[in-house]
């Protein structure tokens, strides 16, 4: 890979991660350097037709543009003496391009082979770019981020950026960078950070601990192999059914299916009160919703025993509980909490816009005519993870992907199968009430 | 200081952002049902939770149901009773 110099007119920055920042970091070195490419993502960006047909030399002119524009992309961190981690954000450098021929490689080829390795977050620089090139031109960009330096949502602007970069050959107005979230985290955000740190340790210690707290008879470490199991469903009608309440009730769709998934999990573990920790993108300020680093924390949905009300009524006053606390110092949560975790989490991974419902809600009668297209699809299980169960949503334009994952030596296989179809039903039901 | 009136106009504003403009101040002021059933989603009361604590200075509780949330003159009111303290 030949790197493509980039030289940021600012001065080089040192100083401690944002909080986000914190968060991701942690959870790759907990995975350590043999997993944490599996935190990698990526996005490819179509040369536009406006840009004309650029040769590898403009569009890596314009990858360096991008890169000189946030600071996020241009830091490096290093953990100290005591493990600590810090960051050197840097004014010049090089990133890595590979140019690959698209007739041998498409660009998602690209992607996925240039995620496949890891970054090393004190040595490289957090992207490494790729193009795919047809008769001498440039027709793709293939985009690679370590997850400490953007989330999803940041990889959306930079993939704007360098759009607006190849269309315009220049980039206007000064985005926030990273150095003032962090600043901004020392002094006018603290308040609000430990607040949020008062939620969490009152609400856990309410908890008392895991939602999976029982270990299953037999299911020791000698128990068979994978230990986490998974199942997938796919449902056109629980994505209509969500839209419809998430319509209703004036929530996203992702709160409609966090609670059902919360109550769900409670109901397996046996526990009146559960919670879950749904991954939380933190972009509800103006300012932030542009910011290129990695803002999304982990929230604490917690569902109260479900009393006389609507449902939905309390589930939708947890949800902004939940994502109202999920700015805080990741480092000084770790030292109160000491471990403690309900270990029960949820990440909605589809992009904002396929969250918030648009358009006419579905009725009805299109909810019970997807009913019958809902598919299970397999998955194989891991070995290795540091939660007890996860729900994942993804989807496809018109119908959700929701993917269990759960510790056999906590959840039995025949609950860990019940759970999806008894979502789907929960939700549809609600939805036709 | 600031009167009811001037508040609930601003709040009207501010809700119309946090909206990204979708429904207009004077909907949400000529409106006789709750926030939500006007359109206005979780995500933009997150945001209006932190444009309020940015602006008055007034944190918005979320313990228990959000009653103070539901509509206009119950958000001016909530809002007005602290900023005035």
């Amino acid at each position: 890979m030949t790197p493509v110099p980039f030289r940021a007119d600012v001065p080089e920055w040192t100083g401690p991660l944002a909080w986000g920042q914190r968060s991701i970091w942690g959870a790759m070195r907990l995975v350590g350097a043999a997993g944490d490419h599996y935190f990698n993502f990526t996005r490819v960006v179509p040369v536009p037709r406006g840009a004309g047909s650029p040769p590898p030399e403009t569009v890596a002119r314009a990858v360096a543009m991008v890169v000189e524009r946030h600071d996020s992309l241009r830091t490096r961190v290093r953990a100290d003496g005591g493990g600590e981690p810090n960051q050197v954000i840097g004014g010049t450098g090089g990133i890595p391009v590979e140019v690959a021929d698209e007739s041998v490689e498409t660009p998602a080829e690209l992607a996925e082979r240039l995620a496949a390795d890891r970054f090393d977050p004190a040595a490289d620089w957090p992207l490494r770019a790729g193009m795919t090139v047809r008769d001498g031109a440039v027709r793709h960009v293939v985009l690679v981020f370590c997850h400490v330096a953007a989330d999803g949502y940041a990889g959306d602007v930079v993939a704007r950026d360098l759009r607006l970069a190849l269309l315009r050959g220049a980039l206007s107005g000064a985005p926030g960078q990273l150095r003032d979230l962090v600043a901004r985290q020392g002094t006018a955000d603290k308040a609000r950070g430990d607040r949020a740190l008062e939620f969490w340790r009152e609400r856990l210690d309410a908890l008392g601990g895991p939602i999976f707290d029982r270990p299953r008879e037999g299911t020791g470490a000698e128990a068979g192999s994978p230990r986490y199991r998974r199942a997938v469903l796919v449902s056109p009608a629980l994505d209509r059914a969500s839209r419809l309440l998430a319509g209703r009730y004036g929530v996203s769709t992702s709160t409609v299916l966090l609670a059902a998934a919360c109550a769900g999990a409670g109901r397996i573990a046996g526990r009146p009160v559960a919670a879950m920790t749904p991954l939380v993108n933190n972009r509800f300020r103006a300012e932030d919703r542009d910011l290129v680093t990695s803002l999304a924390q982990l929230g604490l949905f917690v569902l109260d025993e479900p009393g006389d009300g609507d449902p939905m009524d309390a589930a939708r006053s947890a949800a902004l509980r939940a994502y109202r606390h999920a700015y805080y110092d990741q480092a000084e949560l770790n030292r109160t909490l000491a471990g403690a975790d309900p270990l029960c989490c949820f990440n909605d991974q589809r992009p904002a816009e396929g969250v918030t419902p648009a358009g006419p809600p579905p009725d009805a009668g299109e909810i019970r005519a997807a009913l019958p297209l809902t598919e299970e699809a397999p998955e194989d299980g891991l070995d290795d993870l540091n939660c007890r169960f996860c729900v994942h949503v993804t989807g496809e334009p018109d119908r959700l992907r929701v993917m269990v994952t759960a510790d056999t030596r906590y959840v039995a296989p025949a609950d860990l199968d019940a759970f999806l179809p008894a979502l789907e039903r929960t939700v549809v039901e609600r939805a036709l009430a | 200081m600031t009167t009811q009136a001037d508040l609930s106009a601003r709040l009207a504003v501010m809700i119309s952002e946090a909206c990204d403009g979708e429904i207009t101040a004077a909907e949400i002021s000529a409106a006789d049902c709750s926030l939500a059933a006007l359109g206005v989603t979780s995500l933009a009361q997150l945001r209006l939770i932190d444009a309020i604590e940015d602006e008055f200075g007034v944190e918005i509780d979320l313990a228990g149901y959000v009653d103070h949330l539901a509509g206009l003159d119950d958000l001016a009111r909530y809002v007005g009773e602290r900023i005035h303290r």
